[in-house]
């Protein structure tokens, strides 16, 4: 399934139910060209591989399955990467799949967003933010 | 693959992808205190030696029930007991307020469903939370936390395996034994261990568990059967003789009534003889009935076993080390030299559900471990006091108790030299839709002017004894109780008010306002 169609079904997905698709990605993003990357991480080895050791900057979305105010952040924060044409990507972490890197990095309250850039711990926020706020941490982590 | 190695002296280690820890200062590898069991108790004795300075390490290990159920860090309570408990008994309560509400005007429909899954997800979310807010803890703590079942080599090496297979040795000043105590399934009936669910099933059945029926008097059983009820599945309880044995039996009785009225049924005085499969998947009990030696038999969707709870302690090793253990619960013995949870060997203790003789409570459990690492390692001399523990249990209507019993009152004091006060009363809100408030009921139980025991049925029965119970631990006397102003209206004052005495014989009815 191409990533138009797997952000419409999270749209109507019951477990998100305040996401309001907007359109203009969808027509963006159907060109059939990955806009961005988002992967979940497996474990310590891939996190190093794809986090630390990326050449682009990589937001990193520390989530978990039971956690409510995670599964409507998770789309904003894909909705507002997937605009910035691949200077960032999004790294997800369950923090039940892997513990010990929440642990590294003192995660806490879920959800907890932090950004890397060249390796290294730039910003991070914690809890459901509005998409400004969203967008504008993630602007300060490429610039 | 180890990592330490002995001849280290300081240094800080982070090591990936396995269990993360972080020795800080002089490191040696031993610990000042290893506590075997992750619950209520192990967790709270771990973090307040962490506090004092202490180098700390936890062991945590869920051995899968007979089901196959199994959870994550936090203990029987946070995970199998009080909490998804607690909040289920709240969910079917919900159920009696929106019924109830159509009298105060709310607009609703005339049946509500209760939805297993939704209830179910909303419940095993939260407890996964707890699970982590544990983690966190621990780490920020500086405890280090092993996923692993522990053992003992010797009074002061603990082994560890862990779940991938790998071993370590502990050496430790001090242990402390918390591994709690696990559902008991009579395996000699055909069919329980297979087919049989217990408190460790529960509450994370998949599957609606649909027409249940529970084996047991205990608060479980009669818990865990109230619920089921209040969210509106057929629920039958089996009861061998009496509910609630270990309780005042007037107040267990009626409790038992209260269930009955809302729809539970009891089976009384009967027991299990066989549990089978049909060919649909349904589970066929057939029983005994005690009172006329009848087999009678019956389908149920799930067969739920409250029959006891029972210390696992064979891997741990213990014979071994010569720590004494109860020839029947093989619970552990404490006391010994003069303290409560420390055992035949004298740097070993144990707290919490596997110690001997001792209510089987988180706060109770809590305390104790907190009091022992004060004592351990903050130069304390404080015992942990096991009397007028105040406890509740948590049918639909709840019964909250500090104290003794009226029977052992009696059999302390002798019954001349009781006074027993009571009163049954309506709680207010329950007069609109009409309640049945018939098994809302009060009793105090003095000798002179001590109160021995409070007992008291109603809706928060647990939010209200415990403001009694610290003031009974304060020293309340009865002439301090009823001189005692109450606050209005609540059921809570029916406390203070009580006057009517069971010597009198007048009617307790509480009337008027």
């Amino acid at each position: 399934a191409n990533l138009s169609t797997a952000l419409l079904r999270k749209a109507h997905h019951p477990h998100y139910p305040a996401v309001n698709i907007n359109y203009n990605i969808q027509r963006h993003v159907a060109t059939a060209e990955k806009k961005f990357e988002c992967f979940n991480i497996q474990d310590a080895k891939d996190f190093q591989t794809r986090v630390i050791e990326s050449p682009v900057p990589v937001i990193v979305d520390f989530h978990a399955t039971w956690c409510g105010p995670c599964k409507l952040l998770g789309p904003r924060l894909e909705a507002i990467i997937s605009n910035k044409e691949g200077q960032v990507s999004l790294a997800k972490v369950d923090v039940d799949e892997n513990v010990e890197i929440a642990m590294e990095y003192l995660v806490e309250s879920l959800p907890t967003v932090i950004g890397f850039k060249n390796g290294r711990k730039i910003n991070k926020f914690i809890g459901l933010q509005e998409d400004d706020a969203i967008d504008s941490f993630v602007e300060k982590l490429i610039h | 693959t180890m990592f330490v190695n002995k001849h280290s002296r300081t240094f800080i280690f982070k090591r990936l992808p396995r269990n993360y820890r972080q020795f800080t200062s002089s490191s040696t590898e031993d610990y000042d205190l290893v506590v075997i069991g992750g619950g209520s108790g192990g967790l709270a004795c771990a973090k307040a030696a962490s506090q004092l300075q202490k180098k700390v390490a936890v062991l945590d290990f869920v051995t899968p029930s007979t089901q196959g159920t199994t959870w994550g860090l936090g203990g029987t309570c946070v995970n199998v007991g009080c909490i998804p408990k607690k909040l289920m008994h709240h969910a079917s309560l919900l159920g009696d307020a929106i019924r109830d509400s159509k009298a105060y005007g709310w607009n609703v429909p005339d049946e509500v469903q209760s939805d297993w899954t939704t209830l179910s997800t909303a419940v095993q979310n939260h407890v996964k939370s707890l699970n982590w807010g544990h983690r966190v803890q621990l780490r920020d703590k500086n405890v280090e936390y092993i996923n692993g079942l522990g053992s003992f080599k010797d009074p002061h090496t603990v082994r560890v395996k862990e779940s991938n297979g790998t071993e370590r040795l502990l050496k430790t000043r001090n242990a402390v034994i918390a591994v709690g105590v696990r559902p008991y399934v009579p395996s000699q009936i055909p069919g329980a261990v297979e087919y049989g669910a217990t408190s460790d099933d529960l509450f994370w059945l998949k599957k609606t568990p649909g027409k249940t029926l529970l084996i047991g008097a205990s608060y479980i059983a009669l818990e865990c059967g109230g619920f089921l009820n209040g969210l509106g599945f057929d629920t039958s309880i089996m009861v061998r003789s009496r509910p609630l044995k270990q309780f005042d039996q007037q107040m267990a009785e009626l409790v038992a009534e209260s269930m009955e009225s809302k729809g539970t049924r009891f089976l009384r005085k009967c027991v299990p003889v066989s549990i089978e499969k049909d060919s649909r998947g349904r589970l066929v009990v057939k029983y005994e009935d005690l009172t006329n030696r009848q087999t009678k038999e019956e389908v149920f969707d799930t067969v739920m076993f409250a029959t006891g709870r029972h210390a696992v302690t064979n891997n741990l090793n213990l014979e071994a080390l010569g720590i004494e253990v109860d020839q029947t619960t093989q619970k552990v013995f404490g006391g010994h030299s003069d303290d409560h949870e420390r055992t035949s060997v004298a740097n070993i203790y144990a707290i919490g559900d596997i110690l001997h003789n001792r209510p089987e409570l988180t706060p109770v459990a809590i305390k104790a471990g907190q009091l022992l690492a004060d004592r351990l390692f903050g130069g304390s001399q404080v015992q942990m006091d096991y009397n007028m523990i105040p406890t509740t249990v948590f049918t639909p209507l709840e019964y909250g108790v500090v104290g003794i019993s009226e029977e052992k009152a009696v059999s302390c004091h002798g019954e001349e030299n009781i006074e027993v006060y009571h009163a049954f009363y309506t709680p207010l809100e329950f007069a609109v839709p009409r309640r049945d408030a018939s098994h809302c009921y009060i009793k105090a139980i003095c000798f002179g002017d001590r109160i021995l025991g409070l007992h008291l049925i109603g809706p928060n029965a647990g939010e209200v004894i415990q403001g009694f119970a610290v003031a009974l631990r304060c020293g309340a006397t009865w002439s301090g109780l009823s001189g005692s102003v109450g606050i209005h209206p609540t059921t809570a004052e029916e406390v203070v008010k009580l006057h009517i005495t069971k010597r009198s014989g007048a009617d307790p009815t509480v009337t008027g306002c």
